[in-house]
């Protein structure tokens, strides 16, 4: 009825709704009603607006962009994104690991640095909503090509720690190589039974992946010092392995974070 | 000669600031009124400042395959609805105002549109998106499914469940038919 009103009905369809309302009291009511509805609504168009210039929003653009150039330590003080909730099976997808690859020093303060910030958190924030979208996005923004766990070795001079197998209950589903500002790095996705993926990334960098603004938290797991963050009710973590930093994104829980970084920890990092 | 829409998009891309403060001109006032709507007069001022940044800060990622009002009102209902969340909110809780024109307005006006105003408080964000952008933004259920990234169908459907779901809250106000 709704499409009919607002005139979304094919010109043959329309004909028979028109015909079928003029006799059926109850639909007349109902188009009677919504019209009252956006009688209603009309005096809604005119609204006044504060006159909030351009050049406050110019401002607020600039000092984004120098804040995003330059690396922030997350605060707890600062806002928790909490993301829509989404079916399991597509979460993990996520580019937080790859912020964390591309950290090296001069990357910090470099406006590539920045750059990537902003496509990582844009990442973050869309994963939750549009998990294939947002891995999509990744790719497109870092130049991915899905590869094979020995292609990656050959091309990035060691063999991730990922390729010594994955925890029980989890198989391997599509590799990527990620070209970052600074450096390439892997990207595995893994499928779980239940049908959940996880996102396993491995950085050869000295510094830890950034979560952006989010609240994280430290952590022992497995003995191994770990930095977790929630993120819509799965989990991402950091932890370094040997010269490496391996990253994974949409665990279920602590535990599965655990389980992978006992697992992947028992793992010697080849390189 | 006047630039199309799809030209200073393009410069904005480009990071041209000119480019985007037209675009800014051009849209805020719809995407200020949409976010009175989605949470109130009170922080709707914020977010639509908030919708800008995400847009200019994002807008290499408009592709150009729909209009980029429709893009921007994409993000505006997404942050409404994150920030509904954040909040913990499906109601808005708002210190609301409706304009009097003593010249023109009539009493029932001025009651019609508060008792709708109250109904919309109580509906859901995802119905109450939808029904503002049909009913004060004047989008085409393709426009809206392009904007909620939702197939058209489900447009109508919400169009429906909107509409009667109002008109049980302005019943339960009060309102005559």
């Amino acid at each position: 009825m709704s499409a009919f009103f607002d005139g979304e009905l094919p010109h043959e369809v329309r004909t028979l709704v028109a015909s079928h309302v003029a006799s059926c009291a109850a639909c007349a009511e109902e188009l009677a009603m919504f019209e009252k509805l956006a009688d209603m609504s009309v005096r809604w168009k005119e609204i006044p607006v504060p006159s909030r210039s351009w050049n406050e929003l110019e401002a607020k653009l600039d000092a984004a962009i120098t804040e995003n150039a330059i690396d922030k330590k997350p605060t707890p003080a600062s806002r928790p994104r909490r993301l829509p909730r989404r079916p399991a099976v597509f979460v993990a997808l996520v580019t937080v690991v790859v912020v964390g690859v591309l950290v090296q020093r001069t990357w910090f303060t470099s406006p590539e640095h920045g750059h990537a910030e902003m496509h990582i958190a844009h990442f973050l924030d869309e994963f939750g909503e549009n998990p294939e979208e947002a891995q999509q996005f990744l790719l497109t923004k870092f130049q991915g090509q899905k590869t094979t766990l020995r292609e990656v070795a050959e091309k990035l001079q060691y063999e991730p720690v990922i390729a010594k197998g994955l925890p029980a209950g989890f198989s391997f589903e599509n590799v990527y190589l990620l070209k970052m500002p600074c450096c390439d790095c892997s990207q595995t996705i893994c499928r779980c039974a239940d049908g959940r993926s996880v996102a396993v990334f491995e950085h050869d960098e000295e510094h830890s992946v950034s979560f952006g603004d989010r609240p994280t938290e430290e952590c022992l797991c497995n003995g191994k010092p770990t930095r977790i963050v929630q993120i819509d009710g799965r989990w991402a973590a950091t932890w370094k392995q040997g010269k490496r930093y391996i990253t994974i994104v949409g665990a279920q829980d602590r535990e599965e974070v655990e389980r992978f970084v006992k697992h992947l920890s028992g793992s010697k990092p080849s390189g | 000669m006047q630039e199309s829409v799809a030209e200073i998009v393009a410069a904005a891309q480009r990071g041209d600031r000119s480019a985007q403060q037209q675009l800014y001109e051009l849209s805020h006032q719809n995407i200020y009124r949409l976010m009175v709507r989605m949470v109130g007069e009170q922080d709707a001022d914020d977010l639509t400042q908030q919708v800008f940044m995400h847009a200019f800060s994002k807008i290499d990622q408009f592709s150009g395959r729909a209009q980029f009002s429709t893009w921007l009102y994409r993000l505006a209902v997404n942050e409404s609805l994150q920030h509904l969340r954040r909040s913990k909110r499906t109601e808005m809780s708002v210190t609301e105002y409706e304009l009097a024109d003593p010249a023109t307005d009539h009493g029932e006006v001025v009651q019609q549109r508060d008792l709708l105003r109250q109904a919309m408080e109580k509906l859901e964000p995802e119905l109450r998106s939808t029904f503002l952008l049909r009913e004060v933004e004047d989008l085409s259920y393709k426009e809206i499914a392009e904007a909620l990234e939702i197939p058209e169908g489900t447009v109508g459907s919400r169009m429906n469940r909107a509409r009667r779901e109002l008109k049980q809250h302005l019943l339960a106000l009060g309102w005559e038919l």
